[in-house]
């Protein structure tokens, strides 16, 4: 085998993991999603690791891939626990509820509106009356909203 | 760096940069196909450009499961339901566990799946039944600057890919090696050159750096040197203007090639021995006995802080604040009751409200919007 080869191989799966992760902890505003991402980071860190250590013939980049993990998983029951207290109070996982920490100086961020999202005041079709009017039947107008 | 690689390479970025960003929640329908196309188009480029750098032997498994990390990886970071995303995730988790494994790192394959798979899976899973409503929420079909971000990683990924390219494959001057392969008697080949650069040199010579691969060159000699000059400068091609050629030899021929380098044998006695988790553990628990115990206290602080940050938020919830939102588990759709609608645009009804200011709003809120007739 061309240790060589399976070294750059290696290293550049692990930049595009890396690179992936980067681009999803930017662009994701769900904030699970953005924790995955980072941990999407770790991983292709750890690939290299891996490599370099084959490599070298050298047992410290597996040790640092044990702490990395070690690490991670700290990282995961934090992250976990603060995501759920954010959700709490906020009722969202959307990481822009919390823009209000922002600078003064800095403008806030307006929102693109979405088509679908934005409803317009919904038009019902108007049927000419006919027989018996009916009693109102109020528990039906608590569920009409849902439909 | 041959331009065929700069151009495969930059070819891979521009295609991965445009695939992304279609492929990332952007608000509207539409593109995702393409933007899926274009990245696998750009996957491709990379394993070509990986293919290039040389063949490894298990040359298909490796490559089947980096492709499927990769891919598995972009799924994860552009579906729009995070279920999804995690699910992806646990893919391209399960690839990354078998890269480790064709690495000779079985104990981190395993470990990986097990401490990702198996715990912070279940657990993001359990958060996310327990925190997400129905339906794809405002946020998770939005990206923040998707184009933006796309570059920016794609710009990142070229560099460290380019860097590997260019330090595997040094640059190689075609008019040296056309110059040195005139040599009747053939006393440096092609392949002994690692590196051969002709250096711009404004005085009017020109100057050639050469290197060669350590340990494959003869005995660097004063009549060898005096050889490859009068080699070199019988190339019309090389000799500048008036004729005056500086040569820079590089050589590294004496020192003998790295023991480790493609030897099985030293490998097979230490990083790919064949009773591989007692030489880590023996590692682990004796160079890095104290980096262990660390590790282990910071597992307990991160428990304990776990636990302290929702029973101090709790603590401070005891009085009941107005919920602003849906409840937890509450299956009103977010998305299609027009009351919620106008409260999930962050600045829909002014831009200048503040954020937190819109979402205390009572629930029935008196949005203009008729909720029907």
């Amino acid at each position: 085998m061309d240790e060589v080869a399976l070294l750059n191989n290696s290293l550049i799966v692990g930049a595009l993991l890396f690179g992936l992760g980067l681009i999803g902890f930017l662009a994701r505003r769900n904030m699970i999603v953005m924790f995955l991402c980072a941990e999407m980071m770790l991983q292709g860190v750890a690939v290299s690791l891996i490599a370099w250590g084959r490599y070298h013939n050298d047992w410290g980049g597996q040790m640092l891939v044990v702490f990395i993990l070690t690490v991670a998983a700290c990282e995961a029951g934090l992250m976990l626990a603060l995501v759920l207290m954010l959700f709490q109070r906020s009722g969202r996982l959307d990481i822009a509820a919390w823009s209000e920490l922002r600078e003064e100086s800095i403008p806030a961020y307006k929102d693109q509106e979405l088509d679908e999202f934005v409803s317009e005041p919904q038009q019902w079709p108007k049927l000419t009356v006919a027989g018996v009017q009916p009693p109102p039947d109020t528990e039906g107008d608590e569920h009409r909203e849902q439909m | 760096m041959s331009p065929q690689h700069f151009i495969l390479g930059a070819a891979a970025m521009i295609l991965a940069a445009l695939g992304m960003w279609l492929m990332l929640p952007r608000g509207r329908k539409g593109g995702r196909l393409l933007g899926g196309g274009l990245s696998a188009l750009s996957l491709v480029a990379f394993i070509l450009l990986g293919k290039s750098l040389g063949s490894i032997s298990a040359d298909l498994v490796f490559g089947t499961t980096a492709a499927v990390a990769v891919a598995a990886a972009a799924m994860a970071v552009t579906f729009r339901s995070p279920v999804y995303c995690a699910i992806w995730f646990a893919l391209s988790l399960l690839a990354t566990a078998g890269l480790f494994m064709l690495q000779g790192a079985q104990f981190l394959g395993v470990a990986t799946i097990v401490v990702y798979a198996g715990a912070i899976l279940v657990t993001f899973l359990f958060v996310l039944m327990l925190a997400q409503p129905g339906g794809h929420a405002y946020y998770d079909r939005v990206s923040w600057e998707g184009l933006l971000a796309s570059v920016t990683g794609a710009v990142l990924v070229g560099i460290l890919t380019m860097t590997v390219v260019r330090v595997w494959q040094p640059p190689r001057d075609e008019r040296v090696l056309a110059a040195l392969a005139a040599d009747p008697e053939k006393t440096i080949t092609a392949a002994m050159i690692q590196r051969a650069r002709v250096l711009p040199n404004p005085a009017g010579t020109t100057k050639i750096e050469l290197e060669l691969a350590p340990g494959t060159a003869p005995q660097i000699t004063a009549p060898l040197i005096a050889k490859l000059k009068g080699l070199l400068t019988a190339n019309p091609e090389l000799t500048g203007p008036n004729g005056q050629l500086e040569v820079v030899l590089l050589i590294r021929s004496t020192a003998p090639a790295p023991r480790h380098v493609n030897d099985k044998e030293t490998r097979a006695g230490n990083i790919l021995h064949p009773e591989h988790v007692a030489k880590l553990g023996a590692v682990l628990f004796s160079q890095h006995l104290i980096a262990v115990e660390v590790a282990g206290t910071l597992l307990l602080i991160a428990l304990v802080g776990a636990v302290a940050i929702l029973s101090h938020d709790r603590s401070q919830r005891t009085s009941p604040q107005p919920r602003d939102n849906v409840p937890i588990g509450h299956a009103a759709p977010l998305l299609r009751s027009p009351r919620n609608a106008s409260e999930n645009v962050i600045g829909a009804n002014a831009a200048a409200t503040p954020l937190l200011a819109t979402t205390r709003e009572p629930a029935v809120s008196s949005t203009g919007a008729p909720r029907h007739g």
